[in-house]
């Protein structure tokens, strides 16, 4: 497995305060990465920095061998992005959005609803896209958001807490969808607070805290780890 | 370039399409002032014929030349409100723009996309722009056709059509100062976290942007068609460095 996504020596400030400290880190194609950690910790920063929707104040990140800013123009769709708020348009039917992003990147809308179709047919959304996405549920919101970012086939899925407001049905979605994009390649790394979820699908937990990088627990060979051996993890490094 | 500014523009109109009660804020804002100023010179047309309502007028307005006065505040009033009106529109619309899409959270899906910011920000501009263009160039135009038709107006017909200054005026410095107008009010809405922000943010650039491109575009009619040229040059130009501080200010920064 080779590095995708690798951070060395990350510093971040935000207005003359760190909000990570020499982080260094990297995901390797086809590996489930789990972010954890207590709030304000720094998680979902080093999720924008990988994204390179940040620019760090020290340190590098590369994203297939390019500085991760510059990753949209130079590899297009390399970077699938699903965050807790899903970042649809309430206004627009569920095709409207899915063309309007795939648009971006250049996808003709043949080739959306030819790529879309078993993602919405699985998902379950397929009568649903014709209705506003204002009007959904925040389930099926969110498993929009997860058929944009895989429509691309990226090789890097950055999730922060991609279940935070779904059902316990559609958590088991997002792992199961999350898992099956490893399976194909993908380097995933995911944000999240439940430490259940990180246990099942994760193969590597990293510990953010105080901004540092503590611990890496390896969850094992995909091997499923004892239970509560990251919540005991986590405790010991509170 | 072109087709991701316009899919951006697509999607900013589509989304207003689909604000009732916004359509019918704005259509209805164009819609009472025509009125309101046909209405008026209509009136005005049909007293200078009528001795008792030149009677009447008389005595409302004493003095020599109220019909005549009455007439030219008229036409001055809509020359200058039918700019002003345009980029009050387009100011409060484009200070939505960027905000909506951090409030949706869509901007960190927009800025991983291959796209500029540059051409993010022209397509807002654009799709905020296009709708009161169109109402504009319908009622405004209308109106003004409709002015310029009544022989109480002759003596004031650089402010009207078929005059050259108006129809540049109308044609190209309206157009170019919405998109100034558009571009200022959206790089404000960038910047900011909340409406509350936004909203004063904006405020304050329309006032100033819609009184002085409203003047100039207004009050500089009887001057030609050279200067109602230079106006709507000054106004692209803005528009142009309005659209590059916006897209340099709208960092790609989205935790910023």
């Amino acid at each position: 497995m080779g590095g995708v996504a690798r951070a060395e020596q990350l510093t971040h400030r935000i207005g003359g305060r760190e909000v990570l400290s020499s982080v260094s880190l990297t995901v390797r194609d086809g590996e489930v990465l789990g972010l954890i950690g207590p709030n304000g910790g720094g998680k979902s920063t080093l999720l924008m920095l990988l994204a390179g929707l940040l620019r760090p104040s020290e340190g590098a990140v590369t994203v297939l061998g390019y500085p991760a800013h510059q990753l949209a123009q130079r590899r297009t769709g390399a970077v699938g992005l699903i965050t807790a708020s899903p970042g649809l348009y309430p206004l627009l039917t569920g095709w409207e959005n899915l063309h309007f992003f795939s648009g971006l990147y250049g996808l003709s809308r043949q080739a959306v609803a030819r790529q879309a179709a078993p993602w919405l047919d699985r998902t379950g959304l397929t009568e649903a896209m014709d209705r506003p996405v204002g009007g959904w549920s925040t389930g099926m919101q969110q498993r929009l958001s997860l058929v944009r970012a895989l429509l691309l086939d990226p090789s890097l899925l950055l999730l922060d807490e991609p279940t935070a407001n779904l059902d316990p049905l559609g958590s088991r979605e997002m792992h199961r969808a999350v898992r099956e994009a490893a399976g194909r390649g993908v380097a995933v790394v995911l944000v999240t607070h439940d430490l259940t979820g990180a246990e099942a699908i994760c193969d590597r937990v990293a510990l953010l805290r105080r901004q540092v990088l503590r611990q890496e627990a390896l969850t094992g060979e995909r091997a499923l780890p004892p239970e509560g051996r990251l919540l005991r993890l986590y405790r010991e490094a509170l | 370039m072109i087709a991701r500014v316009r899919l951006i523009a697509w999607r900013e109109l589509r989304e207003l399409s689909r604000q009732p009660a916004m359509l019918a804020m704005i259509g209805g804002l164009f819609l009472l002032i025509s009125l309101l100023v046909s209405g008026a010179l209509l009136l005005l047309q049909a007293a200078e014929g009528d001795p008792v309502a030149a009677e009447a007028l008389r005595g409302w307005l004493p003095g020599e030349g109220a019909h005549a006065t009455l007439v030219q505040a008229t036409v001055t009033a809509f020359s200058w409100l039918i700019f002003t009106q345009l980029l009050g529109i387009v100011g409060v619309l484009a200070g939505h723009t960027v905000l909506h899409d951090r409030q949706t959270n869509a901007l960190p899906f927009l800025l991983l996309a291959p796209v500029r910011r540059v051409e993010l920000m022209a397509g807002k501009v654009l799709g905020v722009v296009a709708l009161p263009l169109v109402l504009y160039l319908a009622l405004s135009g209308a109106t003004s056709i409709l002015a310029a038709s009544l022989p109480i107006t002759a003596p004031w017909r650089d402010s009207l059509p078929p005059s050259p200054a108006w129809v540049v005026a109308f044609l190209l410095g309206g157009p170019a100062w919405s998109l100034f107008t558009a571009a200022i009010c959206a790089a404000v809405s960038g910047l900011s976290r909340d409406v509350r922000t936004a909203q004063q943010g904006v405020w304050f650039a329309m006032f100033f942007v819609t009184f002085l491109a409203g003047t100039l575009l207004s009050a500089l009619l009887s001057q030609g068609v050279g200067v109602q040229l230079l106006v709507a040059a000054l106004g692209l130009a803005g528009a142009a460095a309005a659209l590059y501080a916006g897209s340099e200010a709208m960092s790609r920064e989205v935790g910023r």
